[in-house]
């Protein structure tokens, strides 16, 4: 009797043992992961900030008119290339067809 | 002595029984020992106790080691700045700095030769004999090194080399803003502008600082500063927008500038900020100021007429008119002929004391608010006799900031509230401070002025279709030592728009402009100063959101025209 509770207890002794070293390995491997990522997330950070500064680096205003100058084919906009909402003409009344009412708006080039 | 040990033992008696001396003494020992051993006992007791506690209770975990990195945001030591829309202007990267230990070099020269083989630019025997100081254990090789010499450093394998982790301070859009904010030196700490004023600020707060600068109106501003220094050969130009309504300067530019990321390559007069460290006599700008303060004290009325038919003559001062009309000339026309005769005898009608008290309201007598070191004291006149208030209704007499003449131009013509100047964006949820220096009527009425003379007098080269500018120009002699330097002149425009409601004031001033055949050998504010103010405006007004108005401008100056003699 006293001989088969020994050796139960010696066995779950052991089970315990071994589970435990597993759990150790298994904690060491998560906190091993969880170094490598946070590492990265603040190697993460400090790119995104180098790229912050990149980004406003070649966004300088005059750089940007350099390159829209050289590559678009667009000019600053004149004062009287802007309206008001409130400036446009009502849309004739016209019941039957609303869509061939709009060509009556004169075009803002036109209204000067 | 001879008695054996086992002649003693045979002696005692089968049952031992102490008595007397002997039994007291055994009796207090067996107390001692009960006593220590239940101290023992109770100690422990203590130790299990705390031991359960410890490792069961109050900790019932396994033991944490912080091993991993904290995550979190970006740990710097200094705050980055922004402009008003978030645009970063000042930041600060991680880098590397190699340092050494001389004590563990072995070949100080030979160290010293392959490091300059690898950083350019290294003084190769200056690293030598620093190298060879072997009493010292730490010496700076170089300082924020790239990531590719930081390899190519490691390459080498010499033993005594370290990095140490640092911040380096960058201006990603270098000179633009050079001014404002200023810069920082090697150990981060803040040398100039903004970086300097608010050090303690970008130490201690992570979040940024955000200024009331638009790069992009920034940028028109610098753009066409630096072009009509160009055209004009002059040595320097400065331009100030503020905000009429916050007080914030939305742009401010002062030419020649310098790379923030290289400051020790500038001479002193790139870094001069010639916009509030710079004081200058501001000319005929001051007229307004003169034309503000006679409405408000109701010295001056629109349809008063001023003797300006011959010079003045003051003790050995003799005041005349550029270009004059030698006549009597209305309250407008003074001010769109910008007449000296005029503004004098005005200011006269005003009195000196309600001149240097207006002066004194809208921020002439005192250091501009700008939260920028270089900030500089006004040179006013003391005493402030009749003769100064003369010469001071046409701008002589008295020297200011830039700064402060862009301030008080917002307060008198905004509605006639004075709003301290700001560099930092304001709250938009919280009231803006601000004291009345003018009342509303006599500001409309120096609006009336500045409108007309872009419409009828010298300002007309700053008109914008659209944006219904209205301004005032100045052309100063420049002082110099012992008088007025010849043939050297500031020619200015100061600019509102619109100008029936302003919301932006612009101050443009060119330094030594000098006259060219196009405009007939004259380099005044209005041929040097007012189209570049133009230019200025059309650009950043869509930027800044001011709306054109083509149907019908308010029509702020027709009732001046009668008045004035014009039509």
């Amino acid at each position: 009797m006293i001989r088969i509770a020994a050796w139960a207890w010696i066995a779950i002794a052991g089970a315990m043992g071994y589970g435990l070293y597993q759990l150790k390995l298994e904690v060491i491997a998560l906190e091993n992961e969880l170094f490598r990522l946070n590492r990265q997330i603040v190697q993460e950070q400090e790119h995104i900030h180098v790229l912050k500064a990149e980004w406003s680096f070649i966004n300088q205003p005059a750089r940007l008119q350099e390159l829209a100058t050289r590559h678009l084919d667009l000019q600053p906009m004149a004062p009287r290339q802007f309206g008001r909402l409130e400036a446009l003409p009502d849309m004739p009344a016209t019941a039957e067809t609303g869509m061939r009412a709009t060509a009556a708006v004169p075009r803002p080039a036109e209204r000067r | 002595m001879a008695t054996r040990l086992s002649d003693i033992v045979r002696a005692i008696p089968a049952r031992l029984r102490l008595q007397g001396e002997t039994a007291m003494a055994m009796e207090t020992a067996r107390h001692r020992l009960v006593v220590g051993g239940l101290l023992f006992a109770v100690l422990f007791a203590v130790v299990g106790v705390r031991l359960v506690d410890v490792t069961l209770l109050a900790e019932a975990r396994e033991p944490r080691v912080p091993r991993a990195p904290a995550t979190g945001p970006l740990d710097l030591a200094r705050a980055d700045i922004v402009d008003r829309n978030g645009v970063l202007l000042a930041t600060s990267l991680v880098t590397q700095s190699l340092y050494a230990n001389p004590r563990l070099i072995a070949d100080p020269a030979g160290a010293a030769r392959r490091l300059a083989a690898v950083l350019p630019g290294l003084d190769e025997k200056s690293v030598r004999d620093r190298l060879a100081a072997d009493q010292r254990s730490f010496v700076w090789i170089r300082r924020n090194l790239t990531p590719r010499q930081q390899y190519e450093v490691n390459r080498l394998g010499v033993p005594g080399l370290f990095f140490q982790r640092e911040e380096k301070r960058v201006y990603p859009h270098g000179a633009l803003v050079s001014h404002a904010v200023g810069f920082s030196d090697v150990d981060n700490r803040g040398l100039a502008g903004v970086e300097q004023s608010f050090d303690e600020r970008l130490r201690t707060q992570a979040e940024p600082l955000k200024l009331s600068l638009d790069v992009r109106v920034q940028h028109a501003l610098r753009e066409e500063i630096q072009r009509a220094i160009d055209d004009f050969r002059a040595i320097g130009g400065m331009g100030v927008m503020l905000d009429v309504r916050t007080g914030e300067t939305v742009a401010m530019v002062s030419l020649p500038d310098f790379d923030p990321n290289a400051p020790g390559l500038a001479d002193a007069d790139s870094r001069f900020n010639r916009n509030t460290l710079g004081t200058y006599e501001m000319g005929s700008t001051f007229k307004m100021f003169t034309a503000a303060m006679g409405f408000e004290s109701g010295a001056v009325r629109m349809t008063d007429t001023w003797d300006a038919s011959r010079p003045y003559t003051i003790g050995r001062f003799t005041i005349s008119d550029f270009k004059g009309k030698n006549r009597w000339l209305t309250t407008p026309e003074v001010f769109i002929y910008s007449s000296n005769l005029g503004a004098l005898r005005m200011a006269l009608q005003v009195g000196v004391t309600r001149q240097r008290d207006f002066l004194d309201r809208v921020g002439f007598l005192r250091p501009s608010p700008v939260e920028l070191p270089e900030v500089s004291h006004p040179i006013v006149p003391k005493p402030w006799r009749e003769i100064n208030a003369m010469t001071i209704s046409f701008g002589h007499g008295i020297t200011v900031s830039p700064m402060q003449l862009a301030a008080a131009t917002a307060a008198s013509v905004g509605g006639g509230i004075m709003r301290p100047t700001t560099i930092l964006a304001r709250d938009p949820g919280r009231p803006v401070p601000g004291e009345r220096v003018v009342s509303a009527a006599a500001s409309a009425q120096l609006n009336q002025l500045m409108r007309l003379n872009v419409e009828r007098g010298s300002g007309r080269t700053a008109e914008v279709p659209g944006y219904f500018v209205g301004g005032k120009t100045g052309t100063a002699e420049k002082i110099q030592r012992g008088g007025y330097k010849k043939n050297a002149r500031i020619s200015s425009f100061v600019a509102s728009f619109p100008a029936h409601a302003p919301e932006y004031v612009l101050l443009v001033m060119i330094d030594e402009p000098q006259g060219k055949k196009e405009t007939g050998g004259y380099a005044t504010g209005g041929v040097v100063a007012a189209p570049a103010a133009g230019r200025i405006i059309a650009r950043v007004a869509p930027i800044l959101g001011v709306a054109p108005m083509h149907e019908a401008p308010p029509d702020i100056t027709k009732p001046l025209l009668a008045a004035a003699n014009l039509r």
